[in-house]
């Protein structure tokens, strides 16, 4: 599978060291993140394809936040770094028994395999956190009891997807109306 | 106002946020609140086994069963009922959605509570399933009283709300959601936000629009609410009109955080005339599940303009 490479600038190329000009024809490469990138990088990625942003309805709304926020520092001091994961849970219970394939951004500390839910910190606190791809958990029959972890690839569509989707859930306000 | 309120509960963690919810408005409205918790279905008929609706495992139940399950709701909930003043603890067995659905109606509750799930859900995956939990679908669709849906720990302050945003297609239900958010500001003296999205991704996705075309269906749509839902409005002018355009769920969610929405009232699929038929549209599952604040689903007149305005 080919790959492609996102830099902390947001730039993307390709695994000769090329730089690729149109987005699209790469969107089914296997993405690989270099050193230091961090969620801006996302940002940035989408700033220099805008076409990108045409693939979910979250992207006007997240990008306008993105314009009002401080250009460096936008930290979360809980944890150490956004991991982008893909999971495959066997459900059997309630309702009948069923097999799902997702994808989600979640908060991890440097040691341990606790994720923090993500969708009540603001973006201005997740911004210049590390971002990287996480190993895909294989969720046995439910309930988080038993659980494999393998190493994956994830495309970049999966990548600007799937980011997208999970900061759409975020709203919480920064201050209460009274 | 509302003098009964029941507030249907895992009394497990994934109902503790829309828990101190429940507990707030019935100190808020001096309610009686029923605390009522399904613990399992029936293997069979009237067996003595049922099967737990959060586990899937089957426990033999007898009446010290459902005591126990009793005192350990009192233990779940011990923090939030020192300062209630009014409240029933109650643990039948059932199926979920029925057993809610006929105590909301033998009671004549006034607004059930409850959360969105029934386990802990990775938010991410409710693209890929089922958007909101099947108990809550189904009490939401036969429900005759508002159903508030609390996903997230509420930091506005509902309590003391001053902000209500109605969403609106102008539909039979979302004349019953106008209705009941509009005497519920009236009541309470908050700001009513009249909402309407155009869906101008619904014609081809992808397609342009042009400015023209989205200002007349935006000048329409204020004609439409001007004639659905204002002329109904006496002596009371604490509201706001807004018309805009895009996906409908992302719109709402837009306005109400920029509203400071304290809740989002909202009827459910609309476009379903018949209640019966109607499952919870999928706007509301978004909005549901990505909102800071509470969102009531209104699907039936019954409730909605029955508040006693004093």
């Amino acid at each position: 599978m080919e790959q492609v490479i996102l830099d902390e600038d947001g730039g993307l190329n390709s695994s000769d060291g090329r730089a690729v000009t149109d987005a699209l024809t790469v969107l089914g490469h296997a993405l690989a993140l270099a050193e230091a990138v961090t969620l801006r990088s996302y940002f940035r990625m989408l700033h220099r394809y805008p076409l990108l942003t045409r693939t979910s309805p979250f992207f006007p709304d997240l990008l306008d936040q993105y314009k009002k926020l401080p250009a460096a520092d936008c930290r979360y001091a809980d944890c150490d770094r956004i991991s982008f994961c893909k999971t495959i849970e066997m459900i059997g219970f309630p309702g009948e028994p069923k097999l799902e394939i997702y994808l989600s951004l979640s908060g991890c500390k440097a040691e341990g395999e606790d994720r923090l839910d993500l969708k009540l910190v603001p973006l201005g606190r997740l911004l210049d956190m590390p971002l990287d791809l996480g190993q895909l958990r294989h969720v046995i029959f439910g309930d988080n009891i038993d659980t494999f972890v393998f190493d994956t690839v994830y495309t970049l569509f999966e990548f600007v997807d799937g980011v997208a989707w999970q900061l759409g859930f975020q709203s919480a306000p920064e201050a209460c109306h009274i | 106002m509302f003098k009964k309120l029941l507030f249907a509960t895992t009394a497990s963690p994934v109902c503790d946020n829309a828990a101190k919810v429940a507990f707030d408005l019935e100190l808020k409205w001096d309610a009686e609140l029923i605390l009522f918790h399904v613990l399992g279905v029936p293997t069979r008929g009237y067996s003595p086994f049922i099967t737990d609706v959060r586990t899937g495992e089957t426990e033999q139940i007898d009446n010290d069963y459902v005591d126990w399950v009793r005192e350990e709701m009192k233990h779940t909930y011990a923090d939030l009922l020192k300062d209630s003043e009014n409240n029933r603890i109650e643990a039948v067995v059932g199926a979920p959605h029925r057993e809610i659905l006929r105590k909301a109606r033998t009671e004549n509750a006034d607004m059930i509570i409850m959360g969105s799930h029934t386990r802990e859900e990775d938010v991410g995956a409710s693209r890929y399933r089922q958007i909101v939990g099947s108990t809550m679908q189904k009490v939401a669709k036969g429900a005759r009283c508002p159903v508030v849906v609390i996903s997230r720990p509420c930091t506005t302050c509902w309590k003391l709300f001053s902000n209500i945003v109605v969403g609106t297609d102008f539909s039979k239900a979302a004349d019953s959601a106008f209705g009941w958010a509009y005497r519920l500001a009236k009541n309470v003296d908050a700001r009513l936000h009249l909402f309407h999205a155009v869906d101008i991704t619904k014609d081809a996705i992808g397609a342009d629009h042009g400015q023209v075309e989205i200002e007349t269906r935006l000048e329409e749509a204020r004609d439409k609410i001007e004639n659905h839902h204002l002329s109904k409005v006496t002596d009371y002018d604490n509201y706001t009109v807004e018309v805009w355009e895009g996906t409908p769920y992302v719109e709402i969610l837009k306005f109400a955080r920029e509203v400071q929405a304290d809740l989002i009232v909202m009827a459910h699929h609309t476009r379903e005339i018949d209640p019966e038929k109607a499952l919870l549209g999928s706007t509301v599952e978004q909005v549901v599940l990505r909102s800071a604040c509470p969102v009531a689903s209104v699907n039936r007149p019954d409730k909605a303009w029955e508040i006693d305005p004093d």
